[in-house]
């Protein structure tokens, strides 16, 4: 087999290398509108006449200069990519609608491969947008002014991408494939900035490119708006509890739905069995275990739907701008915003997300406080246990419900414990690492596309089930097997399971909790979704005479207190119970100190608050 | 009537009112001058102040076809020059 022909894209943060190379490539790599969602190099196989391509996504930079220690091995790693690997053709990626620092790039990037001689194209992507403020790109003057080809493309809607296509063909035909060569430095001083460039860079910009004037008008004006004193606050507010609202109430008839789906089908699975462990392995482990995570799903889903949607109306980095002065009280930023947005629905991605934070520091401080906001994983503990626990009443004419308040009060606790530990951890621990003030650039406000953020909510939705539902499987139907046997009653107190919970008892006790919720907890260290899955199994087993019921409802006649339950879910919104989220940090912090300290900093933090809350309730 | 040349910096500009980057403090590290002048903010540039945001934070300046958000302590390091009419 040949050697196959690589592709480079390069371009500033959120020029849309991202949508360029999902459309290259036919992956699905997160796109947003915002700065810096690309944190990795990526690379995949292009698709269709490119097929003999592999293609490579960069992280955006603004120059070859670097703010911050992470930065600085990011802009290294392209820096010797440039240097040392052949690439067939450079695609140079910038902003239509905002030419002056794509261009500075480009006439930058054009210097330094001319040493090597490889070929660039210059992409204008969002030329859709030029075209809607009916403006205009002089597309010729511009490729006669930098001497290089110039491709107007949308890489939303697909406009350009066939000349596109024949382009990188033409200009990688006369080459050999990239081969490994060896390395040969390039010269330093060429990475150095050059005000010469920049200065030419304007100067074409304004000569060929559209009036930013016209183009920025529309924004800044609803900037005048989204970002007003008084207004724009009211309106940030009113987004977050919205979004916290639409979780429980939106998701309502959704989770009624599979609620349904899985009580009949469980009935008419088990109608199959006789009776005996075959059909109560069905009934409890299957139906009652895995089935009664699966009811929170939706939650997930419109979580989502709603940060996406947020992502790329370009809402969000006003968010963040508005959210830095009251985040920077408490030793984090604007840009540590989205970050914690997204750990509201997995903190996996968002401690990823934290190497959007410029400032080492902040950064530190963000992936710390993550674990703290409370992920989907979280929703269906609290899901369940409010269920269980807080009758179903409304106010405000139906808007308003009582549960749906209940859990906006759990987002808000993790939320202001994660402010507290930061607070306290910026003025000691976190001093070592060095600081960088706060600049963001604000994109431009953007309708947001509904087909790619359903999918893409579908897919992650999806992708987390298939994430948890293989560790939920096992633990269920482990615990069921040690539920069950070793008489095969189904009598737990004899049981293997009712053994170990009858040991740990003491240690729940504390916050008034029976066996069965010691024994959750415990399987739950993993995963912490699976608590919900092994009480399903538990009470399942129980119950088993009264086939499946819904487990709130069974919660509900346990005799599970008030204080308990409060307890439990003051315990599920501290303790740290992901093993991914561990090994994320540890990666993230290159400190296995980090990751094991803040697993049991938190873990002994939620049993303390727990006991706390038990007794104040009781 | 005459015109005048007030000596400030970005934090300085009240809304509305535009400028002429004139350098950086002295304070500002050589790697945050770098990073700014690659945004736009070179000597000689106009720069525009767009408003100010909720609860204290950051200012929004446009300069050249970008608009950015400033924290007081980045834009206190970027000095600037108005011009005013005094009779």
């Amino acid at each position: 087999m040949g050697k196959r022909s690589q592709i480079l894209i390069i371009g500033n943060p959120n020029v849309g290398k991202s949508l360029l190379f999902n459309r290259l490539t036919g992956l699905k790599q997160k796109v947003a509108n915002f700065p810096g969602i690309t944190v990795e190099v990526l690379s995949g196989a292009g698709e269709g006449n490119l097929s003999n391509f592999d293609v490579v996504d960069f992280p955006g930079l603004y120059s070859f200069r670097a703010m911050s220690r992470d930065e600085e091995v990011a802009i290294e790693n392209l820096k010797t990519a440039l240097s040392t690997a052949r690439y067939d053709v450079v695609l140079c990626v910038m902003d239509s609608t905002r030419l002056e620092r794509g261009l500075s790039l480009a006439l930058h990037l054009k210097k330094i491969l001319s040493q090597t001689q490889t070929p660039i194209i210059l992409v204008s992507n969002m030329i859709d947008e030029v075209i809607r403020s009916k403006e205009l790109l002089d597309v010729e003057g511009l490729s006669k002014a930098l001497d290089l080809p110039v491709i107007p493309v949308s890489a939303r809607n697909g406009t350009g991408f066939e000349r596109m296509r024949e382009l990188i063909l033409e200009k990688s035909a006369g080459l050999a494939p990239a081969v490994a060569e060896t390395p040969r430095p390039l010269d330093a001083a060429l990475f150095q900035f050059q005000p010469e460039i920049a200065e030419h860079a304007t100067g074409l910009s304004r000569r060929y490119g559209p009036r930013s004037d016209v183009i920025l008008k529309t924004h800044n004006r609803l900037d005048k708006v989204f970002l007003s004193g008084a207004f724009g606050g009211l309106i940030f507010i009113a987004t977050m509890l919205l979004l916290f609202q639409a979780i429980f109430s939106w998701s309502s008839p959704l989770m009624d739905g599979i609620q349904t789906l899985i009580l009949s089908s469980g009935n008419w699975s088990a109608s199959w069995f006789a009776e005996g462990p075959d059909r109560d392995f069905v009934n409890e482990a299957l139906f009652g275990g895995v089935g009664s995570f699966l009811v929170f799903v939706p939650q997930i889903f419109i979580l989502f739907i709603i940060i996406g949607f947020l992502e790329d109306s370009g809402y969000l980095a006003r968010a963040a701008i508005i959210s830095h002065r009251p985040l920077s009280l408490f030793g984090l930023s604007g840009r540590s915003f989205v970050p914690m947005l997204s750990g509201f629905a997995c903190a996996i991605p968002a401690i990823m997300a934290a190497r959007a934070v410029d400032s080492p520091k902040k950064r530190f401080l963000t992936i710390l406080v993550i674990p703290l906001l409370t992920c989907s994983a979280r929703l269906p503990v609290y899901g369940l246990l409010i269920a269980a626990l807080i009758p179903k009443k409304t106010a405000l004419f139906g808007l308003v419900g009582l549960q749906g308040l209940v859990f906006l009060g759990l987002y808000l606790f993790g939320l202001l414990l994660a402010l507290i530990v930061s607070g306290i951890i910026s003025q000691t621990s976190a001093k070592n690492y060095s600081d960088t003030p706060f600049i963001i650039e604000l994109p431009p406000y953007r309708w947001p596309s509904i087909k790619p953020i359903l999918l893409s909510s579908l897919g992650k939705s999806f992708s987390f089930v298939k994430k948890a539902g293989g560790v939920i499987f096992v633990v269920t139907v482990v615990i069921w097997f040690l539920g069950y046997f070793p008489d095969g009653s189904g009598n737990l107190a004899t049981s293997y399971l009712g053994r170990v919970g009858h040991a740990i008892e003491p240690v729940f006790s504390p916050m008034g909790l029976n066996w069965k919720f010691g024994v959750a907890i415990l399987t739950s260290f993993l995963a912490r979704e699976v608590f919900v899955g092994t009480l399903g199994t538990l009470y399942g087993i129980e119950a088993a005479d009264e086939h499946i019921s819904s487990l709130a409802d069974v919660l509900k006649n346990s005799g599970l207190t008030l204080a308990s339950g409060m307890a439990l879910l003051v315990f599920y919104a501290v303790a740290l119970q992901c093993a991914s989220t561990v090994a994320v940090i540890h990666k993230e912090t290159r400190s296995s100190k980090a990751a094991i300290g803040v697993l049991v900093f938190y873990s002994l933090l939620a049993y303390v608050l727990g006991v706390i809350t038990f007794n104040i309730f009781a | 009537m005459r015109i005048i040349i007030i000596m400030g910096d970005l934090w300085t500009l009240k809304v509305n009112q535009v400028a002429v980057v004139s350098g950086f403090s002295t304070s500002m590290t050589e790697a945050f001058q770098g990073r700014l002048s690659a945004l736009g903010f070179r000597s000689g540039q106009k720069v525009f102040c767009l408003g100010e945001t909720p609860f204290g934070g950051p200012r929004i300046f446009q300069i050249g076809d970008s608009v950015f958000s400033l924290a007081r302590d980045l834009a206190r390091g970027i000095a600037v020059e108005t011009l005013e009419m005094q009779s």
